[in-house]
């Protein structure tokens, strides 16, 4: 960058801080940096953070200078407001601290003894830090990428960077001089020694005219109260585990930060932190000893913890803007689902279902009762179909999961106990799993081969998310947040649709009731699906990559840094939607009474729509639920029962009488009445798992057969 | 100067093309005079380490790649080159004129040996080194060293490298902080001496009989090889010939791609030791340890499974704030170490928090191939490659990719198995390094499927879906065996044999599982 004229900077940022203006809703014009003058004139505020999409409006170029060389702008700003404070002064202003009382003194005196006939200002002979009762920080422009620790370069020097990290260490605040104090033992004259540095050498003898002329050789004390201290800390932080290359160690940058930048991050805080990059200054003995090295450290100006509120600053910092253009493509809930688990063909809806178990639904605590968020599902079907490779999946994708088997998971503590077969010489772990994988995904093989005693405990973990263990004289509660995602296999050999879920797999109802899905996989041998799948597995040997036919298929490190975005969301149910919600729950229980519904229609199916909801509003990222997620909810809901009302036999002859199922809904939707709102019956009929196309299909169809008439802006349906 | 192992720091900076090229290309001799070179550590000289494991990674540091050095009395000014170097070069009447201008970075990390390197590896070493006539102590031997790099070579945790570079002792380093005694980091963590590197080589095993230039490249891997090895191990194995195959695939496995998190290729197997007596399983393990990994493996451990073993040692590595270092876990392991994991050693006890982290440990390394390393705000998974054998009385606690009992051939293979674990060590002597070299060149091998076993193994897959049930979790087995033996035979593509083989021996096992379940109270 060209030189620039400093002196005209001056002047511009003499003009920017008094004249910046922006104006608010009422269209008054609201100066921002002069409103902030008069509050540092009058010590009520220390700080004054100058954002630099500020100045760029009002000149960018000046903006950019100070991006390049933050120090050197940052004490012409410093300068300038020092400069302009007395003019923003109103009244008089009540002395602070000592300090403020010491410079108060020494101006009185200052004035009292100078020539009348000099005109200059009383602080000049004082070094300008003495005097400072305010620090000037910058903001950087909204624009600016948050860097990673390594992408900081040595051509980053003396620049303005935003870092991204998380804190490691803090210090304790200290006081750190700025400007030292001393006077002479002889003739009493005050002498400053501005301190720039870590580390500074202390002046002795007293440079006053004075002594000089007198030879007197007078000595110099500090003087503690006339000097003046700044707040200082060290912060150190460390990359984010997404900011590390694999296989690579996360590195760390040491943060300095003086007066009102102090005590704003605590270790394990996110943090975006604005700064200036800087070298270590060393003199003499220590440069000879640092020889070429040079240590370097970051001047913080700006410190903000990323909370877990702050969502659209970390999202932009979470994911890459292709990453995002990605993820917003079309249709990407189903994407999403299908690229669990790539290599098993189809199975969507139990995808689907699995996606959301990986996302969870909201916890929620009304009037002290506590209503989990975590969604739970059962895995049913015969041997050999892909629920084991499901749950070995799932296990790999979540970031806390445990993966064990029915028999290994039995007996549930923090501690676990190492138990002998006395009959086999097998070694089992009694536990452990469930407290390990606390906020995560328990995947339980063999859910139907668990011991009796251990139902118990993984009923309580299901339902109050705790563990209770009463072993060796120890009573006591532990958190055991987690979703089970279990499968189990059915108790003769096949399943049998004719008999109830209990009697399949042999497992008490209550247990059951727990889950919020169950579902009933069932995978027929099928010569094309086998074939498929063993090309797969084969080319992936064989090339240690996916098939070309499944790049469709999103990244797992993706998928799982974008269900760990979803899971910060905690959207919340508008109070609009619970009618409709409620109406499609007495619905379910209707119809579950009069169809001797195999499964299970109870008050929990209730909150498991509310949970599958909720994590299909965080799925959108969104901050409230919608119909369409309760639809979708329900309609989950409804493939699930499905799966185990039907035998495979009957599934051929659904497809081909979907009209005549909507129909009978509708016909039931009508009741008396001879007339129904196509919007009802819509929202009816999706809740039941049918598409929109299909009851069109449907209306004209009955239409052409001349069941009913369709009025002219088709919104209602009159039976004849 | 033309000695290499006498080339200082200015000569190599001033003739930088030609010494490289000499690098690339060093003799035996030449390699062992830099080596020997490292016993003495004296300032400035050039060494070469040979197969250390970077154990931890360092910020990178900025330095002076040129600098002004003004002499106080004449005003003389000189410029001066700041690679390769801890100090400045001036003397005492000159000053550096220009200390933070010029900066470039560079690369800092930590090589450590591994504890996993077994004896033989160095003895081999030493019979290379013969010609050195300097005896030098083992004791003063260094374990680590802090090493600079100045290229943009990407350096990765836990892997093995060649360094060849200037030695000096690390200067005394601030505290990363800026007001020193603030973080009180303990520095004294950082190795005595530091390597400038001027040339690296990455290494995938650390066999060096492998190092020489291969001559009859092709013959380390013969079935005449392969035939005598199986049979000593089914010597070691209770007369047990499916085993003993079994084990040999295991010995020669390794992680050879990674799809979406799945580490294909890995190969834990878990020998179920039900039929053998109390008495002689308290010591099989160690024995076969001894006898087979210590002997053979260029890089192995041995991981009693006792309950003390599991509550109180560190397995994984975890970061620490205080020395800003990873302070080491016992399986930070550089690829290609194999492990044992006895189980027979474990008895009825309690795991405390720990214990239960180190079980969750293991079944992470035997089921993904990973570790996660704390890093006590998060934690980061590294990719391992260390094939895990579990020897235990009944079904391991920890799931297996393959768990097989041992089916001893009669009751003398049991009483006789000291005897004959004497036996192997003496029939294997002669040979040793020939075994040695099939081993580690097994997992060097490449191996492809043509398109014509492509199809036939899809259309086995199809067939064997019909009549049984055969998951998607076997054919990866399959794979992974049929490779195996492929491989172990010295072929580089899949036949039908082998093929055929996986399946028998799959069979084979599955059936032994079943009859043991039956055979269960």
């Amino acid at each position: 960058m060209a030189g620039r004229n400093y002196s005209e900077d001056v002047e511009t940022i003499k003009n920017f801080l008094t004249e910046f203006c922006s104006s608010d809703d009422e269209g008054n014009k609201i100066f921002k940096y002069a409103s902030q003058l008069i509050r540092l004139a009058h010590r009520e505020q220390v700080n004054i953070t100058i954002d630099l999409d500020d100045l760029a409006d009002y000149d960018e170029t000046l903006a950019q200078a100070i991006q390049q060389n933050t120090r050197r702008y940052a004490i012409m700003f410093s300068n300038v407001i020092q400069e302009l404070l007395p003019n923003y002064k109103e009244r008089e202003v009540v002395a602070k601290d000592s300090l403020d009382v010491y410079i108060e003194h020494r101006m009185l005196m200052e004035s009292r003894s100078r020539n009348p006939m000099e005109q200059r200002d009383p602080r000049n002979s004082f070094p300008p830090e003495l005097m400072r009762r305010f620090e000037v920080s910058f903001k950087a422009s909204n624009t600016t990428k948050a860097l990673s620790v390594r992408e900081i370069k040595a051509e980053h020097i003396g620049k303005l960077m935003t870092v991204r990290g998380i804190v490691t260490r803090c210090t304790e605040v200290k006081p750190m001089m700025i400007v030292a104090t001393y006077t002479c033992d002889r003739c009493g004259a005050e002498t400053y020694q501005p301190v720039n540095s870590m580390a500074f050498l202390p002046v002795t003898d007293c440079p006053s005219e004075d002594c000089r002329v007198n030879k007197a050789g007078g000595r110099l004390y500090l003087q503690t109260r006339g000097s003046k201290f700044v707040k200082f800390q060290e912060v150190k932080i460390q990359e984010h585990s997404d900011q590390v290359p694999v296989g690579h160690i996360p590195r760390t940058l040491t943060i300095a930060c003086r007066g009102e930048q102090t005590r704003n991050c605590q270790p394990g805080d996110h943090v975006l932190i604005t700064g200036v990059f800087l070298p270590k200054q060393r003199h003499g003995y220590r440069q000879m000893q640092s020889g070429l090295l040079n240590e370097t450290f970051m001047e913080a100006h700006r410190i903000v913890a990323l909370n877990k509120s702050d969502e659209t600053e970390s999202l932009s910092n979470d994911l890459t803007p292709e990453e995002i253009q990605e993820l917003s493509r079309d249709d990407f809930y189903t994407r999403m689902a299908s690229s669990l688990a790539p290599e098993i063909y189809g199975h969507l809806d139990v995808k689907k279902a699995l996606l959301l178990l990986l996302i969870g639904g909201v916890d929620k605590s009304p009037d002290g009762m506590k209503i989990r968020g975590n969604i739970n599902i059962l895995l049913m079907g015969d041997p050999g179909v892909a629920k084991s490779q499901l749950l070995g999946y799932i296990s790999r994708i979540a970031t806390r999961s445990q993966y064990t088997t029915g028999r290994g998971s039995s007996g549930v503590g923090l501690t676990a106990a190492v138990m002998k077969d006395p009959h086999t010489g097998e070694m089992t772990l009694e536990g452990g799993a469930l407290v390990l994988a606390d906020q995560g995904v328990c995947c339980i093989d063999e859910f139907d081969k668990m011991a009796e005693n251990d139902r118990t405990s993984i009923h309580e973990v299901m339902e109050q998310q705790t563990i209770s263990i009463a072993k060796a004289g120890i009573m006591t509660t532990l958190n055991a947040r987690v979703s089970i995602l279990a499968a189990a296999n059915p108790a003769y050999g096949r399943y049998n649709t004719k008999r109830s879920i209990e009697q399949n797999v042999q497992l008490p109802a209550a247990l059951l009731s727990c889950f919020d899905l169950l579902w009933l996989i069932q995978d027929k041998p099928d010569r094309e699906n086998d074939l498929r799948l063993a090309h797969h597995i084969t080319f992936v040997h064989s090339h240690g990559k996916q098939p070309p036919s499944n790049v469709e298929a999103l990244d797992m490190n993706l998928v799982r840094r974008y269900i760990n975005l979803c899971k910060r969301k905690n959207p919340t149910i508008p109070q609009d939607l619970t009618e409709y919600i409620v109406n499609a729950y007495v619905e379910l229980r209707r119809e579950a009474r009069n169809n001797r519904d195999m499964t299970f229609t109870s008050a929990r199916n209730l909150l498991g729509i509310l949970r599958l909801s909720t994590a299909l509003a965080r799925l959108r990222l969104a901050s409230t639920v919608e119909k369409s997620d309760v639809a979708e909810a329900l309609r989950l809901l409804e493939m699930s029962k499905d799966s185990l009302n039907q035998s495979t036999d009957q599934r051929t002859n659904v497809v081909q009488n979907i009209s005549d199922r909507i129909f009978a809904i509708i016909r039931e939707l009508a009741g008396n009445q001879k007339t129904v709102k196509i919007s009802d019956v819509m929202d009816r009929c999706t809740t039941k798992g049918y598409k929109p196309d299909q009851v069109d299909v449907c209306i004209e169809e009955y239409e052409e057969l001349n069941v009913w008439q369709v009025n002219q802006t088709r919104t209602k349906i009159t039976f004849i | 100067m033309n000695t290499i192992s006498n080339w200082t720091r200015e000569y190599f900076i001033s003739n930088q093309e030609s010494c490289i090229q000499k690098l690339n290309d060093l003799s035996l001799e030449e390699r062992a005079c830099l080596k020997s070179n490292l016993k003495f550590k004296e300032c400035g000289q050039l060494v070469l380490v040979d197969c250390f494991m970077v154990s931890d990674i360092c910020e990178n540091e900025f330095y002076c790649e040129k600098y002004q050095v003004k002499n106080d009395n004449d005003g003389s000014i000189r410029i001066e080159n700041g690679k390769y170097a801890d100090k400045l070069n001036i003397g005492d009447d000159e000053t550096c004129e220009n200390p933070t201008e010029h900066l470039a970075e560079r690369q800092v990390f930590i090589i450590s040996k591994s504890d996993s390197n077994n004896l033989w590896t160095k003895e081999v070493d030493n019979h290379f080194m013969n010609s050195n006539k300097r005896k030098i102590d083992e004791d003063s031997e260094q374990k680590s060293f802090l090493v600079k790099l100045y290229d943009n070579t990407e350096v990765i945790l836990n892997e093995l490298v060649e360094i060849i570079g200037f030695i000096y002792p690390t200067p005394q380093y601030s505290s990363g902080s800026i007001e020193n005694e603030d973080f009180n980091e303990d520095l004294t963590q950082l190795p005595p001496y530091n390597i400038h590197v001027v040339s690296l080589k990455k290494r995938r095993h650390n066999n060096s009989l492998l190092f020489k230039p291969i001559s009859e490249s092709d013959s380390q891997i013969t079935e005449d090889i392969q035939r005598e090895l199986l049979n000593l191990l089914k010597q070691i194995l209770f007369g047990d010939e499916l085993c003993a195959t079994f084990l040999l695939c295991h010995l020669i496995s390794h992680v050879y791609s990674r799809v979406n998190d799945d580490a294909l290729g890995k190969f834990t197997l878990n020998l179920i030791c039900r039929s053998v007596p109390a008495e002689i399983l308290k010591e099989y393990a160690i024995k076969l340890y001894n006898v087979i990994f210590e002997t053979l493996l260029p890089n192995s451990i041995y991981i009693p499974m006792t309950i003390e073993n599991l509550n109180s040692t560190q397995f994984v590595p975890k970061k620490d704030y205080t020395t800003n270092r990873l302070s080491a876990g016992l399986l930070q392991l550089p690829s290609g170490t194999n492990i044992l994991l006895d189980e027979t050693k474990l008895a009825n006890g309690k795991l405390d928090h720990s214990g239960c982290t180190a079980i969750s440990q293991f079944s992470e390394l035997i089921k993904t191939q990973q570790l996660s390393y704390d890093f006590q705000f998060y934690k980061i998974p590294y990719k391992t490659d260390n094939p895990v054998l579990i020897i235990s009385e009944g079904k391991s606690l920890l799931a297996s990719d393959f768990s097989i009992p041992i089916k001893p051939n009669d009751e003398d293979c049991i009483r006789l198995i000291n005897e004959n674990f004497a036996a192997v060590m003496h029939y294997m002597r002669p040979k040793l390094n020939a075994f040695r070299c099939y081993l580690t060149s097994c997992r060097l091998q490449s191996f492809d499927i043509g398109d014509e076993e492509t199809k036939m193994i899809e259309a086995d897959f199809v067939k064997m879906r019909e009549n049984s049930n055969f998951q998607v979790e076997d054919l990866h087995k399959l794979l992974v065996i049929s490779r195996l033996i492929g491989i172990s035979k010295g072929l580089k593509f899949l036949d039908k044999s082998s093929w055929e083989i996986a399946k028998h021996m799959e069979s084979e096992r599955k059936d032994r599982l079943e009859k043991r379940n039956v055979n269960e109270p």
